[in-house]
């Protein structure tokens, strides 16, 4: 067989890969807007639900999702950022940071359904934040911190040793030399990792299952210790749980939260080239 | 005159003793050149002169340095003061990923200098003080990372005398750059030297030559220890060395 032959036969066998992979994608992508996207009405996105959620909108659902992103951010980015730092800028490397590390990897393994009833037991029995935006919003933190930590460490790390020097050399303190030069030079990473994070979150269902998640709450939540609906679980609930659910409202409810996923990816892509560009002239 | 007095200088990474016992003036205003072949400890006796060894963990820095009759490694000696007074230029042309202004206005942002001059005015002069004032006035803005590696060079240059330095220490400033961006470095050196003492680690023996008032020769001992053999006008060094290891190093003889 000829060297031209087999490179052939090796790139048309990682395009069928590809294709193994991207076309599923596609295929629920495409059912999900073509099914969905008739549903979709300035009444469906700002109405309340009504007659046990077979009618009216899912305005709460979409706000609750949004406000749990919020909270989860709040929380788990200045932790998260903050722990990064603390890892690739200061913390020697000895048994502790290894195992903090070590802790970090294997945190990110961790079944969904667990945090939740991690956060069960300990933001809404424990402290007694009840099932509320507080205790669901802390749970998704600790779920998100993991990644958001190790992307971030990942993007400081890459930032030549160099720039921390020279600024040391030049009277810099080192948190001055982090501040000003490796930070910025970091920041598409760390946000690259921070989207990616809360996008977990956002979509996730069972560890808002326990800890802030209404079944039907025909209304917005007034503080941070109220309950509210959520789009992944109200995906849940109309597709399983309530009898003789109209499909175009299931389908609408999942369009509408693929559609915020894929917004904020994109967001995540549109920074990242940004920067990218401005490197270059 | 002397501006930094090193006594019985000797570093140790780890066991590993690198440095033995250094002992040179450098001079108020002049031109030291450091020269010796590869691993002989020139760039680690360089980072002695402002300290940048600290944050090598396993270095160890024995003996004294004075500066103006202080032990810059005294207990509680101001490190941060000490590095805005003697500054330092890579190897490798290396600005900050960020516009020409903020190159050079760097240091005088982290030590507070801009309340006292305007930041503008700083950058300004110390853009001029290298020669690149005219080539960049119009794009203060722009990626410092576009300049060619030469401006790079003199860009760096001015980030250090942006914070008014008394001494400038440069390890091999000019390898990375072409013979006619080097000429103009050295052009350079010799305009600043009237403002600054300079300490430049060299490989090249012309450079030396050329530019220096004053070289010390360095030489590994037994393989492994780096020792000052001799220290002098650059003039006699080169002309009548009076260690016979000098002169084979000068005339190529090994290194
Ligand atoms: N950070 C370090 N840790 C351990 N050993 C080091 C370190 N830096 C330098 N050394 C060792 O110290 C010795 C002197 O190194 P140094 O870089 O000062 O030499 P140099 O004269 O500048 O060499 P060159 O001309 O190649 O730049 C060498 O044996 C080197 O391997
Ligand atoms: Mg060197």
């Amino acid at each position: 067989m000829s060297q031209q032959l087999a490179q052939k036969l090796g790139f048309a066998f990682l395009g069928l890969m590809s294709l193994v992979v991207i076309v599923p994608i596609l295929l629920v992508v495409g059912a999900i807007i073509y099914a969905g996207f008739p549903a979709l009405s300035w009444e469906f996105l700002s109405a309340m639900p009504r007659e046990g959620m077979r009618a009216g909108g899912i305005f709460p659902a979409i706000v609750g999702t949004l406000l749990l992103t919020l909270g989860t951010g709040l929380v788990a980015i200045p932790v998260g950022v903050g722990a990064a730092v603390y890892l690739s800028e200061y913390a020697r490397d000895n048994l502790f940071t290894r195992a903090i590390r070590l802790a970090i990897v294997n945190l990110a393994s961790i079944p969904s359904v667990v945090y939740g009833l991690f956060g069960l037991g300990l933001f809404v029995l424990l402290l007694q934040f009840g099932t509320s935006i507080l205790a669901g919003s802390l749970t998704l933190a600790i779920m998100t911190l993991p990644v958001i930590i190790s992307t971030s460490e990942e993007a400081l790390r890459a930032v030549p040793m160099e720039y921390r020097t020279v600024s040391e050399s030049l009277g810099g303190t080192h948190w001055q030399g982090i501040r000003r030069i490796v930070l910025p030079q970091a920041l598409p990473g760390i946000i690259t990792g921070v989207i990616l994070g809360l996008l977990r979150a956002a979509g996730e269902t069972a560890p808002i299952l326990f800890t802030v998640a209404a079944f039907f709450l025909p209304r917005l939540p007034q503080s941070a210790f109220d309950q509210t609906m959520a789009l992944p679980y109200h995906l849940y609930v109309i597709s399983t749980q309530v009898p003789g659910m109209p499909l175009s409202i299931q389908h609408g409810t999942a369009l509408v939260l693929l559609a915020f996923v894929l917004s904020m990816n994109l967001v995540a892509t549109l920074i990242r080239s940004y920067f990218r560009r401005r490197r270059e002239w | 005159m002397s501006r930094m007095d090193s006594r019985n200088v000797s570093v140790t990474y780890g066991e590993k003793l690198v440095l033995d016992d250094i002992t040179l003036e450098v001079k108020e205003r002049q031109i030291t050149a450091l020269i010796g072949p590869s691993g002989c400890g020139k760039s680690t006796f360089l980072r002695c002169l402002n300290r940048m060894n600290d944050s090598i963990k396993i270095a160890r820095v024995t003996g004294q340095i004075l500066l103006d009759d202080e032990d810059i490694y005294a207990a509680g000696y101001d490190v941060v003061r000490l590095r805005q007074r003697v500054g330092m230029v890579f190897q490798r042309p290396n600005p900050f990923p960020q516009s020409i202004y903020d190159n050079v206005a760097f240091g005088p942002r982290v030590l507070g200098m801009h309340r006292d001059a305007s930041l503008d005015d700083i950058v300004e002069q110390s853009l001029q003080d290298v020669g690149i004032w005219r080539e960049v006035r119009d794009s203060l803005k722009r990626d410092a990372l576009t300049l060619s590696l030469g401006q790079q060079q003199r860009l760096c240059l001015a980030r250090v005398i942006a914070v008014k330095p008394e001494v400038i220490l440069m390890d091999e400033p000019a390898s990375a750059l072409d013979p006619i961006e080097t000429l103009r470095i050295e052009d350079l050196m010799r305009e600043l030297v009237d403002d600054y003492t300079i300490v430049i680690v060299t490989h090249n023996m012309q450079q030396a030559a050329r530019v220096s008032d004053w070289t010390a020769f360095f030489l590994t001992l037994d393989g492994q220890v780096g020792t000052l053999i001799e220290y002098g006008e650059t003039g006699r060094i080169f002309t009548q060395p009076q260690d016979q290891r000098t002169i084979d190093y000068i005339t190529g003889r090994f290194g």
